[in-house]
């Protein structure tokens, strides 16, 4: 079950990118935060991480969750986010993207098939549009761009994804934009067996009883500027604990393998999930695999990270 | 695929109600796995523009033309159309990649498949569009035009009565 992971640090003070692969003993995901990069907090309680499944961009019905983390108040802070950002960072060969420190002027980041860059964000006046002025300088306009307009977090210039709390986080860190395209792809071993598994997931979202909530892979029309509840983001923005209930490890499991869990798809969850993880990854998958991934980063989790210290 | 009508063959099309997509994208990805065996959005036969949100956004895929411009433009004669199922088809083991087919679409839909190392387009899945088949908001559907055109004036003929109501469409 174990997974090689790749992740982007980014130290925003020094303009330095440095690429690393980091080995999971399960999903990686969340277990990344654990205990991969609790170095890393130790040595900037500002971090902000961004990491994926291993089923995100894949195409499966929730296959979105992209987790933001960081330290507020000395809490461990996970907030799940949809959008294609998080795709797209897989198809550029990034499981995980880390930002570190503090520039000294407000930066542009590109991400172009997984190579990173920081540039200068020139000067705004008044009435500029920064998604507009980003996209102009693109040197690959075929991704994603987030902006940040100071109250939230904008994906292409239109989807409101991220809450104030995390806007402010971009603008402690100075981030005006982060853009990522990419020409990759991620390979599926069965993609037969895969597409099938898709076709019949999201042919029972089809049904006439389900017309009114969308699956969410890549959707974003609840979260779209000037709709929905601006602060609807906040409630997730809480350290999650897991308790040993089936349905909480059901849940757990999901979002390590970057699936959202819908109650318009079949339940229970874990049958398709594996399902799906067989297909893609080539391998059987069992649910009890899941489960078990599932309690070690519950446990990981229950020690009580503190300022990036599980003591 | 195809059925008489009058004499005249007429063939089932792909059409995108662009009032119902909300640009999630899983056509793209879907797309590529089935031709791709990997999701690989970027080379996918049917790609989403998504910049600018739902009134800018826009779904380019072939629309077989009656008169292909990328046939003309093929500088190998690479591209044939097919009268009886209606397809316009990229003979790929001929394609050198010049690009011309991409330049002169009007809606560049011809897209490069790094793997054949070849300009293709979209084949409807034999008949049976993988990515109808996903769409979550059933925005893209695979039908006989009159039908897509009926359905098209029903909705925007009520969207029209509800205004003059002066109520909104639930």
């Amino acid at each position: 079950m174990s997974r090689t992971t790749r992740c982007l640090v980014i130290d925003l003070s020094d303009r330095h990118l440095a690429q690393r692969e980091i080995q999971c003993e399960h999903f990686g995901g969340w277990e990344i935060h654990l205990q991969a990069l609790r170095p890393l907090w130790q040595q900037d309680p500002t971090a902000l991480a961004l990491s994926t499944g291993p089923l995100v961009g894949s195409g499966a019905p929730g296959s979105v969750t992209l987790y933001w983390c960081f330290l507020a108040g000395g809490e461990w802070m996970i907030v799940p986010m949809s959008g294609r950002f998080g795709a797209y960072l897989r198809y550029s060969g990034i499981d995980h993207l880390i930002l570190l420190g503090r520039p000294r002027h407000a930066v542009d980041i590109s991400l172009l098939d997984g190579v990173g860059k920081l540039k200068l964000a020139p000067p705004l006046k008044t009435d500029d549009d920064i998604f507009q002025r980003v996209v102009q300088n693109l040197d690959d306009p075929n991704g994603v761009v987030l902006s940040c307009n100071g109250e939230c977090v904008m994906e292409d210039g239109y989807f409101k994804l991220a809450n104030p709390e995390i806007a402010r986080r971009f603008q402690e860190k100075r981030i005006r934009s982060l853009a990522t395209s990419s020409h990759g792809k991620l390979p599926i071993a069965d993609s037969d067996a895969f597409l099938q598994t898709c076709i019949a997931l999201y042919g029972s979202y089809r049904s006439p009883q389900n017309n009114l909530f969308p699956v969410p892979y890549l959707t974003l029309c609840g979260e779209a500027r000037n709709e929905g509840d601006a602060n609807a983001m906040c409630a997730d923005a809480k350290p999650i604990c897991y308790g040993k209930e089936r349905a909480a490890l059901e849940l757990f499991a999901m979002s390590l393998l970057g699936l959202r869990k819908e109650d318009c798809l079949p339940q229970p969850p874990i049958p398709w999930a594996a399902e799906l993880m067989t297909s893609y990854t080539g391998r059987p998958w069992h649910e009890e695999d899941m489960i078990k991934a599932a309690c070690h980063v519950g446990e990981l989790m229950e020690r009580g990270m503190r300022h990036g210290d599980n003591d | 695929m195809e059925r008489a009508k009058g004499g005249i063959i007429v063939k089932k099309i792909l059409a995108i109600d662009r009032s119902i997509c909300n640009g999630c994208g899983i056509c793209e990805v879907i797309c590529s796995i089935k031709h791709k065996h990997a999701a690989c959005p970027s080379e996918s036969r049917i790609r989403l523009q998504r910049f600018g949100g739902p009134l800018q956004q826009y779904v380019a895929y072939c629309q077989h033309c009656e008169e292909p411009i990328c046939a003309t433009a093929c500088l190998k004669g690479a591209i044939d159309k097919y009268a009886v199922p209606g397809l316009v088809v990229h003979h790929y083991e001929q394609c050198f990649s010049c690009g011309a087919c991409e330049v002169m679409c009007p809606l560049g839909a011809p897209v490069y498949d790094s793997d054949l190392d070849a300009y293709v387009t979209c084949d409807l899945c034999g008949g049976d569009p993988v990515c109808v088949q996903v769409c979550p908001t059933k925005a893209l559907v695979y039908d006989f035009p009159e039908r897509i055109n009926a359905a098209f004036r029903c909705q925007q003929g009520a969207d029209y009565f509800y205004r003059l109501q002066g109520r909104e469409m639930l």
